[in-house]
């Protein structure tokens, strides 16, 4: 076990890294953005730069895939979002963006696979999802509102979004959590460019009424079928879905029990381990074992002893 | 599984943080504590922290390097499972891989605790190998077991003790024992002579008694070196030669043919041993009672060295008591029971009852967790059960033995089945299962992430999506493009077309972030990204388009080679190639075919991208040399400067630039091109055809 820390020099409000783990973006509630790197096989970060958040309280943050170049997202609790660019050379990050639909705050967003262009998608807690698209792959001059669609009113906020990771033959399918109605999967139909309701994953009685914190698209890899993680209190519903996504069936896989509300989820690369971060400070590791069962099997904790002034 | 989970590591954070976490490759996690909801008097410092666990040594990855070659000729054979030329194929995988466990060994004088690891899974491995490959070829025959186990212990002495130094015959205490004028008088003497006699180790058993100074105190009273000596010597000799005696007349079994033993007597027929054996034994018990033997040592005062004898002959005896005193742990205990009380016993039926008994009276509940482990497998073993097998191994052996293991068990009909069955939540077999999980391990690290490749390569279900899943993630760098390099090279020597092309643009684009075009370039050709490729010469194009070009000369020089290879696609690139040829033709080279190269890029260039080559066109046309442009061409860029004139948007008709506003400039270069058209009429009448020149009859109307 090797466990290698970095100081931030901050107080961290929100995070996100890149696909290859060599840059972390930092929110802070100083309003500042800050800019890590590991470089060469190291395991230790080191700042790269500093933004003024220009009053924006950021909440979320994602990066676009590498082939996009250096491009962040951040959704603010406005309901802007800003979107960062890096320029090539030693010019730094500007901002490139600053996008504002809707007035009440941002939830969550996420890029799209890379196979749809650079598109990123936002979940907004008035439950509407909307999707932005640059106008070009590197150093895109402007970003424009491509589409958007709309959670049932029962449906409530849109919490939570995740893409499912492209697949030949397979539409774009999002994964959306709610407020008040479990989760929802939605796929885009390219004939009539609109987002339709392939699935609900769930509903309150699943749910015990909480809001979704998090959902996450285990990856599929031989797997026939897709399973997602929903995460809503300290429960943890595991969904298998199987076949198209104009026919989509749904079926619960396990139900995993936590100590605190879990608020994140995240699959490893193989889909073969769940991390569940909970509201205690610990992150819960689960697996099956070889005859299907989720057991519980590690944890990660936080250590105040350890924390610095 | 134990119920608990086990805490992997702490990270630091403060009371109430949360931990934002994002997995890296394989067994490695990211994890940041978010104080959005840490009261203000409790907030502390962020941090960032990676935790990687299933991290390989140095050891650990020589061990995982050379196996590799084995393992993937596995594969390759692809036997069909239970046909004889599979079998062949595991047994030579199993040695091989015996062999890169050994390779170590231990270097200084006690193993450490990596060292004992590696050699309890050697013990491990060995075992399964004995009863799942080995036992099969030779049909469990009778008195195979109680020798094969053990031969197996000898290899694996250290394994089982637990150290070097508790192994039956230390290097250490060897050497003490061999330089010691009485080596008889060393405490661990004739426990070792007892031990190595319960546990078949016959021949240094015989040196040991050698060693014995009685020998040459018999040797030297025969030289008359006084009457007391000589009775004592003698005394101890007697009892120590007929000890000796019985011991190289060991009773074993052999294949027929093989070559005799250095010490004991081989026979090939279970019936002819099973007579000698009790001959032997029956001698062996009768000296162990010889009470005028042993009165006689003791009156010499040679006490010591008559229990000692005594001690070897009880073992040699099969007496239950002397054996069990004579032994380290439950795994000796059995061994000496097996060579000594039942050499016959068959491996399924009653090796199993024996190992039960052994592991009770043997102290095996206290006994260490590896002793507690090898009892649960030897168990598996003698049932031939494969899963119980796996199941025991998985919870105390590394990924790669894991990973390495399920062929040995597979060479066995009843390992055969079990392992390759689907698993229907996974939706591969529990070897696959095992693999994808060794890979994890070698995931996260620079030098075994292509090892993680390797056995990605032969996972069926699982096993592409996952190499293309890793590719994607790892760390490339426009600092070291190694990484993509090699990982571009595995994605195509797979077949993943589309990993690769997302390898070679990931890497372009990171070269062109880090502001080194020309490495962009090179990489995004490769991918033909004509997009990306058009971003990053958009710089060069701009200052080009604008006039600037002389100032980007030794770029445009430096990179004129990849231009030219460049893929089609990329307006920037047309325009830059556009320029390089009005460039050549307005400098006469390329003989007179320069411009007319020029004109026929440009025609081909979309209206928009056309028209950002007006000021490089205008500012070339009027310093081209007489007759560089034949007719048609002349026509052509004509009709195309009055439409370009006309789209200009207006006030620009106006506008001062530099010395000429740009209608301006397509205003002279207009009048350029008519001079031009007039010069390529007047070399036409003197008989000098200009390329691209459409044929006219002498004395035609102009």
């Amino acid at each position: 076990m090797v466990v290698t820390t970095t100081p931030l020099e901050t107080k961290a409000a929100a995070a996100a890294y890149n696909q290859s783990h060599t840059r972390l973006a930092i929110a802070d509630m100083g309003g500042r953005l800050t800019f890590w790197q590991r470089e060469g096989g190291g395991r230790g970060w080191t700042l790269a730069g500093t933004l003024p958040l220009e009053g924006q309280r950021v909440t979320s943050l994602c990066w676009a895939a590498t082939q996009f170049g250096g491009l962040l997202a951040g959704g603010a609790a406005d309901g802007s979002v800003v979107v960062w660019q890096e320029q090539p050379g030693d010019a730094g990050w500007r901002l490139a963006a600053l996008l504002k639909e809707g007035s009440l705050g941002v939830q969550d967003l996420a890029f799209a696979p890379p196979e749809l262009g650079p598109l990123l998608a936002v979940a907004y807690a008035d439950g509407a999802v909307r999707f932005f698209e640059a106008s070009e792959v590197l150093a895109a001059a402007s970003w424009e509102l491509q589409n958007h669609f709309r959670l049932g009113s029962a449906a409530g906020a849109a919490t939570a979004l995740r893409w499912r990771p492209s697949a030949p033959g397979l539409p774009p399918l999002l994964l959306v959590g709610t407020a008040a109605a479990g989760a929802q999967v939605w796929w885009y139909q390219q004939q009539l460019m609109r987002w339709q309701l392939a699935a609900t994953l769930g509903g309150t009685q699943d749910t015990g009424g909480r809001p979704v914190a998090d959902v996450a698209w285990a990856p599929t890899l031989g797997r026939p079928c897709d399973i997602a993680a929903v995460a809503a209190g300290p429960i943890v519903l595991l969904w298998r879905l199987c076949g198209a996504a104009d026919a989509l069936e749904v079926e619960q896989l396990a139900r995993l029990q936590h100590a605190a509300a879990v608020w994140q989820v995240e699959w490893n690369m193989l889909g073969s381990w769940l991390a569940a971060s909970t509201e205690a400070g610990d992150v819960c590791m689960w697996r099956p074992d070889l005859s299907g069962e989720w057991l519980l099997l590690n944890r990660i904790v936080g250590e105040q002893e350890a924390a610095g002034p | 599984m134990d119920g608990e989970p086990v805490t992997l590591a702490g990270v630091p954070a403060a009371k109430g943080a949360r931990l934002a976490v994002s997995w890296g490759l394989g067994n490695e996690l990211h994890v940041v504590d978010l104080q959005e909801m840490v009261a203000s008097a409790a907030q502390t410092e962020s941090t960032a922290s990676v935790v990687q666990w299933g991290s390989l040594s140095a050891g650990q990855r020589r061990i995982a390097y050379d196996s590799l070659g084995a393992y993937q000729q596995l594969q390759q054979a692809a036997q069909e499972p239970l046909k004889p030329e599979a079998w062949a194929q595991a047994a030579r995988y199993s040695k091989t891989v015996g062999a890169v466990l050994a390779a170590d060994g231990v270097r200084g004088a006690e193993a450490t605790a990596e060292e004992l690891a590696t050699l309890q899974e050697r013990a491990l491995w060995e075992l399964l190998a004995l009863f799942f490959l080995e036992s099969s070829s030779t049909g469990g025959m009778q008195g195979w077991a109680a020798q094969d186990l053990a031969r197996w212990l000898r290899g694996n002495a250290a394994a089982v003790a637990g150290s070097v130094d508790a192994a039956p015959l230390p290097p250490q205490l060897a050497r003490a024992l061999r330089e010691a004028a009485l080596p008889e008088a060393v405490p661990e003497y004739w426990p070792t002579l007892a031990r190595l006699a319960a546990l078949g180790w016959i021949e240094d058993a015989v040196e040991l008694l050698g060693l014995h100074s009685a020998w040459l105190r018999y040797d030297g009273s025969a030289a008359g070196e006084g009457a007391a000596g000589d009775e004592a010597a003698r005394a101890a000799v007697a009892a120590l030669e007929a000890t000796t005696l019985l011991l190289r007349r060991f009773p074993l079994l052999a294949a027929a043919g093989a070559a005799p033993p250095a010490v004991g007597r081989a026979f090939s027929a279970p019936s002819e041993f099973a007579q000698f054996r009790r001959t032997w034994q029956a001698q062996a018990a009768a000296l162990e009672r010889d009470g005028r033997l042993w009165g006689a040592a003791e009156a010499a005062g040679e006490g010591a060295t008559a229990a000692g004898v005594r001690a070897v002959l009880a073992v040699l005896a099969g007496e239950e008591a002397a054996l069990a005193d004579a032994t380290a742990n439950w795994a000796e205990l059995l061994v000496a029971q097996l060579l000594h009380i039942y050499p016959t016993a068959r491996p399924q039926a009653e090796l199993r009852q024996l190992l039960q008994r052994c592991f009770d009276t043997g102290g095996g509940a206290a006994a260490s967790e590896f002793l507690q482990v090898l009892a649960a497998a030897l168990e598996a073993c003698c049932d031939l059960d494969a899963q119980a097998a796996m199941r025991v191994c998985s919870a105390f052996c590394s990924d790669w033995f894991m990973a390495h293991a399920p062929p040995l068990l597979a060479a066995h009909p009843a390992g055969a089945s079990v392992l390759s069955r689907e698993l229907p939540h996974l939706g591969g077999s529990q070897v696959e299962f095992y693999t994808l999980e060794y890979a994890a391990s070698l995931m996260p690290h620079t030098p075994t992430w292509p090892l993680a490749a390797a056995y990605l390569a032969w996972c069926p279900a699982h096993g592409q999506a996952a190499l293309e899943a890793l590719l994607h993630a790892l760390p490339l760098d426009a600092a070291d493009p190694w990484p993509a390099q090699k990982a571009a090279e595995l994605a195509a020597f797979h077949g993943l077309a589309r990993a690769e092309q997302d390898i070679l643009r990931q890497q372009g684009v990171l070269f062109w972030q880090a502001g080194q075009p020309g490495a962009a370039l090179a990489w995004l050709a490769r991918c033909s990204d004509a997009a990306r490729i058009d971003v990053a010469l958009s710089p060069l194009a701009k200052a080009v388009s604008s006039g600037e070009g002389a100032a980007h000369a030794a770029a445009l020089e430096a990179l004129q080679p990849l231009l030219e290879a460049l893929p089609p696609g990329s307006a920037n690139a047309a325009l830059l190639a556009v320029h390089r040829l009005l460039e050549r033709g307005s400098s006469g080279g390329g003989g007179g075919r320069g411009m007319h190269a020029a004109v026929a890029a440009l025609a081909q260039l979309p209206e928009a991208m056309r028209d950002s080559c007006l000021q490089l066109v205008c500012g070339t046309l009027p310093v081209m040399p007489p007759g560089a442009l034949g007719e048609a061409d002349v026509l052509w860029l004509l009709q195309w400067l009055l439409s370009a004139e006309a789209r200009l948007p207006r006030g620009q008709q106006d506008q001062q630039r530099g010395a000429a506003g740009l209608a301006s400039s397509i205003q002279v270069a207009r009048l350029a091109l008519v001079r031009s058209l007039a010069a390529a009429h007047m070399q036409q009448q003197r008989g000098m055809a200009a390329p691209g020149q459409q044929p006219r009859q002498l004395g035609a109307p102009a």
